[in-house]
Formats: structure tokens, C-alpha cells, sequence
């Protein structure tokens, strides 16, 4: 238990990567966002994606951390499994944050009927359409996932190095055409899309969870055997 | 006395290259090792097994007792300071010393605080600015303050000057009386710290050749000089680790045989006789011209 606090805190030393570039991308794009939505007419709703910034952004942090972080770790006789659960509660927490943030600010940008000026940064038709816990559910999924699967990218890279990241994204790209392929072929991309049009935000959300879990057991079977 | 670290029939390989070949030995708790080579002799290689920061290929490798893999018990009694230390980039040293208090459960703050007082250390300047010697200082005032039972330094005055590396050893000894702890030591300037180790371990190509204490060590050999018939003459029948004519004379160095009457018989002949240097002996022994690579080891 100790060790993981420790990890915790080689994570929590790093609050610029953490929350506040993050932040500050958040907001930048935000205000951005405003000072167009004053500019232009307030007749007709202005919906933006600069919400999104703020995902990109957990996935690259994501992708970056195990290079980052993990040869000091283990060059300081931490655990593998402790450098990995200290991670998975940084990248917890840091998502939780910024849901609760969003999540906050689009209640906000509700009650404000977008600022006064019709912007949707934080409040989307269908994204929004669930209850407020569901909203909250949504968000944190999304960050987790996303966080998650660049977690599991940069532990890969880490286990099998340049040669392992080249041929990993080869089979990749191979196994991608070959599905997109096979839906053309097969005549199924209707069906996808209606099955996604049937469903609410959080129904789909939900269905990220197991894809969020594996990408947990894989970055954890690739850490425990990476070397520095 | 419980053995700190016992390796049987270690092996580690990559590819085609075998980094560590058939390596056995036991280091026992509260000394000073010293582990000496060439580069690329395997000693990095070694260490990181040790520290479960990579793999063996096959062997037995038991440190306090257990596998030190995964192992809480083991690793949070090992420190492990290495010349290519990595620390993340946006830290300072100050993050660095806070992050290593909250690991090793013997940090000494107060003694951390000295000693960056003595190495002249900038607390609040990025690890990624500092200069070759003044990185290596951070990692020899992580090392020394945490008090590890077991505490690697691996080349860790890579950069430093010699009044650093002299507050180094000082530094080390000091606390080493105080809180007596395994300390291996792994180095190039072998006179520099020879006064410090109490056991050698000398790897050669991967393989443990000499792990003998220091002191028999030292007086294992020894350099005789003269007139080249006279020293060929005296060197029939022993073991010979090194020989280097010059003009009609011989220097040879010598491995003392069992009865030690060897001093005698060449005072005897007229050849002058003088001791050898640790550094010389481990120089000659993994020079690869060494007639004798392996020295008996009882």
C-alpha cells in the first residue's frame, strides 16, 4: 500500500500534466468558442467540438505516461503491479476531475441557455439527453476509455519496443481492412448504424466498459514483463 | 549469516549474445562489495536481475532469501542507483527527493539535507538541466539516504570531480559505521575506492572470474622484475597473470602459490619484487591477454 501511495505521488508531482494543461486546453477552447458565438448572430444555435480537445488530450497522456514515469519507477524498486495500480488511479482520478468539470459547466451552459449566446460547448442534444447521473456516467466512461486505451498503447510500446509499436500497428491496419472489408462486403453498415441510432449516449457508453477493462488486463500483463 | 544475495547457475542471453554465462555466487548482509570489469563485462546486466528490472534466462536468483520479482518484501529493501537513471522530465531535484522519501521506508531526510548541502546541489532546478556530475550527485544522495539494506551504485560518479567523488566515499564510509547495510559498489577507478571494499567480485565477459576478499586479494599476486633469463627461469611451475619485457628484462606478475615461499626464491635470484595494485590485477586478469584467465578461487 505504501509503494502505491508513492507511485501516486511520482504521478501527483507532475499537476502540469495532470490538470493543468488540460485545463488550460479546456478553457482556452472554451473561450474561443464564446468570444465567436458573441460575435456571429445569436439566431441560431452554435454548436462546437472543442470538448473534444479535452479527450484528445487523456489519450495522449495516456500514450505518454509509461515512457515517461515507469524506468523511474522501477529504478526506484517500485512493483510492477504497484506502478500499475497507482497509474490506473491517477488516470481515475484526473478523469473524474474533468467529468465533474464538464459536467458542472454543461449544468451551467443549461441554465444559461448557453451563455446567453446559444453556444453548446458543454451541452449537446442526445450527448445530454440522459439524467444527470447518467450524463456524469457518460463523461467518466469516455475519459476512462479513452485514458485506458492510450495507457495500453504506451505499455505496449514499452513490452516490445520500436519493432514490437511497428509490427503491432501493421496487424493492426491488417486486421482493420479486413473487417471494413467484410462490413462493405456483407452489406452491414446499415444495420451498425441504426443499431447506434437505436441506442442513447450512455447505452453506448456502457458498451465501452468492457473494451475500457480490457485494455486494463492487457496493459497489465504487458507491464509485468517490460524491462528497463 | 544469512546470505543477502545467493545466485546459482545464473544466465542471461539476448538473441545470440550471452550477457551473463553460468554466474554463482552469495554476497553475505553489512559489507562493502565491489564489483569490478570491463565494459560490457555483464555487471549492469547483473544488477538489473538482481533488482528484478529485467529477467534471467535461466538460474536461481535469491535476494533476502526470495525471488525478487514482484517481491514488496525484497524490493523495498533494495536501492539501486545506475549511471543511466531516468527521472520524469519536468522534475527537480526537490521532486526527486520527496518521490524517493515516499519509497524507501529508511529515508534519512536530515542526512538527504547534508548531503545536498555538500554536493552544492540546486534544489529547484529540472533534473534534465543539470550537468553529467551534478545528475550523478542526485542519484549517490538518493542512494546513501535511503538506506536501503541493499544499496547498488552502478558507475555513480559518472561526470563528477575528484572532490566529489572524495566526499563520495567519505560520505558512504561514515554512514556505513553508523548503519552498517550491503553496499555493492561498481566501478572503473578500482585504486580509488580498493581501500573501501572488503570483497571483489571481478566479472570478464560475463563471467564471475575472481570473488575473493579484498585482502587476500591484494596479496594474491605480485610483480617481479629482472634480467629476462633469470625471471623465465623463476617463473617455471607458477602462475603467471601478466609479462612485459622491456630492453633484456622481464616484469612479470605473479599469482603467490600455496606454500608462499615464492618471495623468498626470488630475492633469491636478484629479481626485484614489488606489490601489485588492485587495479593492475583486475587490469591484467580481464585484459584478455592474460595467460591464466581464471584464478583459482580455492
Amino acid at each position: 500500500m505504501n509503494r502505491i501511495s508513492g507511485v501516486l505521488k511520482l504521478h501527483y508531482r507532475d499537476k502540469w500534466s495532470w490538470i493543468y494543461i488540460p485545463a488550460i486546453i479546456l478553457f482556452f477552447s472554451f473561450g474561443v468558442n464564446l468570444t465567436v458565438s458573441f460575435l456571429v448572430s445569436n439566431q441560431e444555435d452554435l454548436y462546437t467540438g472543442g470538448i473534444s480537445s479535452v479527450v484528445i488530450y487523456i489519450f495522449v497522456a495516456g500514450i505518454i505516461v509509461v515512457g515517461k514515469t515507469f524506468p523511474f519507477a522501477i529504478g526506484m524498486s517500485i512493483r510492477r503491479i504497484d506502478y500499475f495500480i497507482g497509474s490506473v488511479i491517477i488516470g481515475t482520478i484526473s478523469s473524474a476531475f474533468f467529468t465533474s468539470l464538464i459536467f458542472l459547466f454543461a449544468q451551467l451552459e443549461k441554465q444559461t441557455n448557453g451563455w446567453g449566446t446559444r453556444l453548446h460547448f458543454f451541452y449537446f442534444p442526445y450527448v445530454n439527453d440522459g439524467t444527470l447521473l447518467e450524463q456524469f456516467i457518460l463523461y467518466m466512461i469516455l475519459f476512462l476509455n479513452t485514458f485506458f486505451l492510450g495507457f495500453l498503447i504506451s505499455s505496449y510500446a514499452r513490452r516490445f519496443g520500436r519493432k514490437g509499436m511497428f509490427l503491432g500497428a501493421m496487424v493492426f491496419l491488417l486486421i482493420g481492412s479486413i473487417v471494413i472489408f467484410l462490413l462493405h462486403h456483407f452489406e452491414v453498415w446499415g444495420s451498425i448504424f441504426s443499431w447506434f441510432a437505436s441506442h442513447t449516449a450512455v447505452q453506448i457508453a456502457y458498451w465501452l466498459m468492457p473494451f475500457t477493462l480490457l485494455y486494463l488486463l492487457g496493459s497489465y500483463r504487458m507491464l509485468r514483463r517490460a524491462v528497463i | 549469516m544469512k546470505n543477502v544475495i545467493e545466485v546459482k547457475q545464473l544466465n542471461k542471453s539476448y538473441e545470440k549474445f550471452n550477457a551473463i554465462h553460468d554466474t554463482s555466487f552469495a554476497l553475505q548482509a553489512n559489507k562493502i562489495y565491489g564489483l569490478l570489469g570491463r565494459n560490457g563485462a555483464g555487471k549492469t546486466t547483473l544488477m538489473k536481475m538482481i533488482t528484478a528490472q529485467i529477467f534471467p534466462t535461466s538460474g536461481d536468483l535469491k535476494v533476502f532469501g526470495e525471488g525478487p520479482y514482484e517481491n514488496a518484501n525484497v524490493l523495498s529493501q533494495i536501492c539501486f542507483i545506475k549511471e543511466s537513471q531516468k527521472y520524469p522530465d519536468h522534475y527537480n531535484i526537490l521532486d526527486a527527493l520527496d518521490v524517493s522519501k515516499s519509497i524507501f521506508p529508511n529515508w534519512d531526510v536530515n542526512f538527504s539535507r547534508s548531503l545536498i548541502k555538500d554536493f552544492n546541489l540546486p534544489l529547484k532546478r529540472r533534473i534534465k538541466k543539470l550537468s553529467r556530475g551534478m545528475l550523478s550527485a542526485v542519484g549517490i544522495v538518493i542512494g546513501l539516504a535511503s538506506r536501503a539494506p541493499l544499496t547498488i551504485f552502478d558507475e555513480p560518479y559518472l561526470g563528477l570531480d575528484a572532490v566529489s567523488r572524495g566526499l563520495f566515499y567519505d560520505r558512504l564510509m561514515e554512514d556505513y559505521v553508523e548503519h552498517p547495510r550491503t553496499v555493492i559498489l561498481s566501478t572503473h577507478l578500482i585504486d580509488e575506492v580498493s581501500s573501501l571494499l572488503e570483497h571483489i567480485l571481478v566479472m570478464d565477459n560475463g563471467k564471475l572470474i575472481i570473488d575473493q576478499d579484498a585482502e587476500e586479494l591484494r596479496g594474491k599476486a605480485f610483480t617481479v622484475t629482472g634480467q629476462a633469463s633469470k625471471v623465465e627461469a623463476f617463473l617455471i611451475g607458477k602462475e603467471t597473470v601478466h609479462r612485459e619485457p622491456f630492453g633484456g628484462l622481464l616484469s612479470a606478475t605473479v599469482i603467490h602459490s600455496e606454500n608462499g615461499s615464492d618471495q623468498k626464491q626470488a630475492t633469491a635470484s636478484g629479481l626485484e619484487i614489488s606489490p601489485v595494485s588492485l587495479q593492475q590485477l583486475v587490469v591484467h586478469l580481464t585484459s584478455g591477454r592474460s595467460e591464466q584467465k581464471e584464478v583459482n578461487t580455492k
